[in-house]
């Protein structure tokens, strides 16, 4: 379970986003739609999956990407596991928001997903689910199936699952410092119930990960879980990159 | 200076393993692209070029950084502008290691007026997507950077100069042995540190300054090549296996642009390679209950190690053993199916592969009782071995009785299908008599438009197939889908791109 095998052309790393679009994501999160700041970290984040996976003029297919959103039903946004170069032809998705907040059904068709998928994965990086929510779901509770899904895994390791939880004050007080921020612990307490199962739901940050996170600039502690509080678009971004931690080469 | 070589690679095309014999000096380089590069026809990033006369030799081994911009180009003039500046200037270099690091620092800090042009004057093709020239543009402004490897080589004043930056390996030996890690360091290979076009130098330059009487035999390689790193500690490589490793290189899931030199001073290796023999007799097997592919052969006598190669549609891998035989877990063999070879080494020598055979990992959800595969693969050409004969012998003839009952039973049931399909063919037939007009007013009916009889009674049957059988709320056939989507005034999802490509339309069904 060392997450250390590196995202190549011929063994891409599967990335899945799962993007909750449900009608309160319309609200603001420091002046902004929330469904705005997704979309723009969501943009960021392709932007730097394309940069890294860029030789010359050409985009080696390094990363594999499968975006759901989900309301009360679930949309496959790309309509199949597109590799980076086809999702940097299409651009980014323009998202607007629905109604309820159906968590079950999205990670029940991640699931499904990765039955599919993991077969054919070995000697690959292990899977990665990108879980972004502003609330808690609607319907049946997701909590078996992301621990199904978590259970999951190929020779790199278990699929790691993230949640990015945006919401205005989560924990409580402001991060004023990004970049000496620790991160989420399993010690962390929050102003929101529905955080602690989330944070239940996400996964150990891989060293790995950790590592390449201080590349970016981040200074995560060995015992952060991969959740983050999207209590500024500085923070959703900073999930997203999480998200793509993966070992790519040079 | 007399007899002037310049010896360079192309950064598109591939440069075999080539020897250059002088009288103090001997060396032999290489050059190939990765296997992205190769299929989607784009310049390697590497750059090598090496100036040499009878006493003297510099050379530069660039690695282009692939997350700049246009990590080649930088590689190139790199390259070109400092093998250059090398040549004119080696023999001016003093003992001290500082005056050295002053005066590369300052030449390669000044690269950057004239670098930095020629990036800012590259066009970018035309037919880019929105995002990648936009990621292009971000990464001009961040310069094209490069890694190097680079040395002068002073046989008249019995001295070595060398100078790195990042994560290319150098290597150097006395007359005894190694010594990389006491006179370079291993920790001065570092990957982020590097050349940019637009800042310079990037991290530490290292150096090192020896006499060519301790120092007699370099190796320099990208890491492209990271394979090579335990070789070379028995001698040289022969040609033939080291371009054995160039051309696999190309094959392993982690492909990357490769560049090697290797330079003798004084005196050239002369002695002819002894090549270990093939393994023979492979079998792979199915341990199912510890979910391991099993690979074994006969050992072969005074070798050093083994190598198998796992041949899939996801590349090669090749693993090490130290035993005539490996197992791998089914979660860490690269594909589902595929062939493996096997090979030895002795000293820094390898031997053929063996011929292929294939593998195959089951299906974990198939029965082991129903799965053919628990039954070993044989070298096509290869005896069983004596010993097991009886027992395979045995097996064989199991498989064999399984194989006809399963013919047996697919028989059947085609069969079964062919009488059902008959049954319907018939029944349809009948349907038509019943409705049969003569040929003459089927005719008119045709020509006139008018529907006839029995076709009235095919849309009747059509429409009553349509009327759902199940509760709708469970299922929803594709029409409700394209209505639902219509009726949605405000769409929750809309359908297009920023880009403006409409792909929005897959609604996962629950």
């Amino acid at each position: 379970m060392a997450y250390d095998i590196l995202a190549t052309s011929q063994t891409p790393a599967l990335i899945i986003y799962v993007l909750d679009v449900s009608g309160s994501m319309s609200s603001n999160l420091q002046g902004k739609p929330r469904i705005k700041v997704v979309m723009d970290a969501l943009s960021a984040t392709l932007q730097q999956l394309v940069f890294r996976c860029t030789k010359g003029g050409q985009i080696s297919p390094r990363y594999r990407i499968a975006m759901y959103a989900y309301s009360d039903n679930v949309y496959d946004i790309l309509g199949k596991i597109m590799t980076i170069d086809q999702v940097a032809n299409l651009g980014v998705p323009d998202l607007s928001t629905m109604n309820s907040t159906n968590t079950f059904l999205a990670f029940q068709e991640v699931e499904k997903l990765l039955q599919r998928e993991l077969p054919n994965l070995n000697n690959c990086p292990a899977p990665l689910v990108c879980h972004m929510t502003d609330g808690e779901y609607n319907g049946k509770d997701p909590e078996p199936v992301v621990r199904e899904i978590m259970r999951m895994g190929n020779s790199d390791g278990n699929v790691l699952v993230e949640n990015i939880f945006i919401s205005d004050n989560l924990l409580g007080y402001p991060i004023n410092d990004l970049n000496h921020w620790p991160g989420i612990l399993p010690s962390t307490t929050f102003r929101n119930k529905y955080a602690n199962a989330l944070r239940s739901m996400s996964s150990p940050l891989p060293d790995s990960y950790r590592i390449m996170m201080v590349e970016s600039g981040y200074n995560l502690s060995p015992s952060a879980v991969m959740m983050l509080p999207g209590m500024s678009p500085e923070l959703v971004e900073m999930g997203f990159v999480m998200s793509m931690s993966t070992l790519a080469s040079k | 200076m007399t007899g002037l070589n310049v010896q360079r690679i192309d950064q598109n095309y591939p440069s075999p393993l080539i020897t250059i014999k002088g009288e103090k000096i001997c060396y032999r380089y290489a050059f190939d692209r990765s296997a992205d590069s190769i299929r989607t026809n784009q310049p390697g990033q590497d750059y090598l070029v090496i100036v040499s006369d009878t006493d003297h030799l510099a050379f530069v081994l660039c690695d282009g950084v692939s997350q700049s911009f246009y990590g080649d180009v930088s590689a190139k003039i790199l390259g070109e502008k400092f093998v250059n500046w090398l040549w004119e200037n080696g023999k001016d270099f003093g003992q001290e290691k500082s005056q050295l690091i002053n005066k590369v620092s300052l030449f390669l800090n000044h690269l950057t007026e004239e670098a930095s042009v020629k990036i800012e004057d590259m066009d970018l093709p035309e037919a880019l997507p929105s995002m990648l020239r936009v990621v292009l543009e971000k990464k001009r402004k961040m310069g094209s950077e490069s890694t190097f490897t680079s040395g002068f080589i002073d046989f008249e004043n019995k001295r070595l100069f060398l100078c790195w930056m990042g994560d290319s390996r150098l290597r150097i030996w006395d007359r005894c042995s190694e010594k990389t890690s006491d006179l370079l360091g291993a920790e001065t290979f570092q990957t982020r540190e590097r050349w940019s076009s637009c800042k310079g130098l990037v991290g530490e330059l290292h150096v090192g300054i020896f006499s060519t009487n301790d120092i007699i035999h370099l190796v320099t390689y990208s890491d492209g090549l990271s394979r090579l790193d335990h070789s070379f500690s028995r001698g040289s490589p022969s040609d033939r296996t080291l371009s054995g490793i160039f051309e696999e290189s190309k094959l392993l899931s982690a492909s990357d642009d490769i560049s090697f030199l290797e330079i003798w001073i004084g005196k050239c290796p002369t002695s002819k390679p002894v090549l270990p023999s093939t393994p023979k007799k492979v079998t792979v097997n199915n341990l199912f209950e510890q979910e391991k592919l099993k690979i074994s052969w006969q050992p072969v006598k005074n070798v050093n190690q083994y190598e198998v190669a796992l041949l899939s549609s996801n590349g090669w891998q090749i693993i090490s053993s130290d035993q005539p035989h490996l197992e791998k877990h089914y979660n860490e063999i690269n594909g589902i199916a595929g062939k493996c070879m096997v090979r030895s080494w002795k000293n820094e020598e390898a031997s053929d592969w063996s011929r292929e055979i294939e593998y195959r990992i089951p299906n974990p959800k198939q029965e082991k009782t129903q799965n053919e595969f628990s039954e070993p693969y044989y070298e096509s050409s290869e005896q069983i071995p004596v010993e097991n004969f009886k027992q395979n012998n045995k097996k064989f003839f199991s498989l064999f009785n399984q194989r006809q009952f399963n013919l047996l039973t697919r028989g059947k049931i085609a069969m079964t299908l062919l009488i059902i399909i008959a049954m319907a063919f018939i029944l349809l037939i009948h349907h038509d008599f019943n409705h049969f007009e003569p040929p003459t007013t089927t005719a008119f009916f045709a020509t006139k438009l008018i529907p006839s009889p029995s076709s009235e009674k095919i849309h009747e049957i059509e429409v009553l197939l349509t009327t759902p059988v199940l509760d709708t709320a469970t299922i929803k056939s594709p029409i409700e889908i394209t209505n639902k989507k219509r009726e949605t005034p405000s769409p929750p999802f809309y359908n297009h791109f920023i880009n403006g490509e409409n792909k929005f339309d897959f609604l996962i069904l629950q």
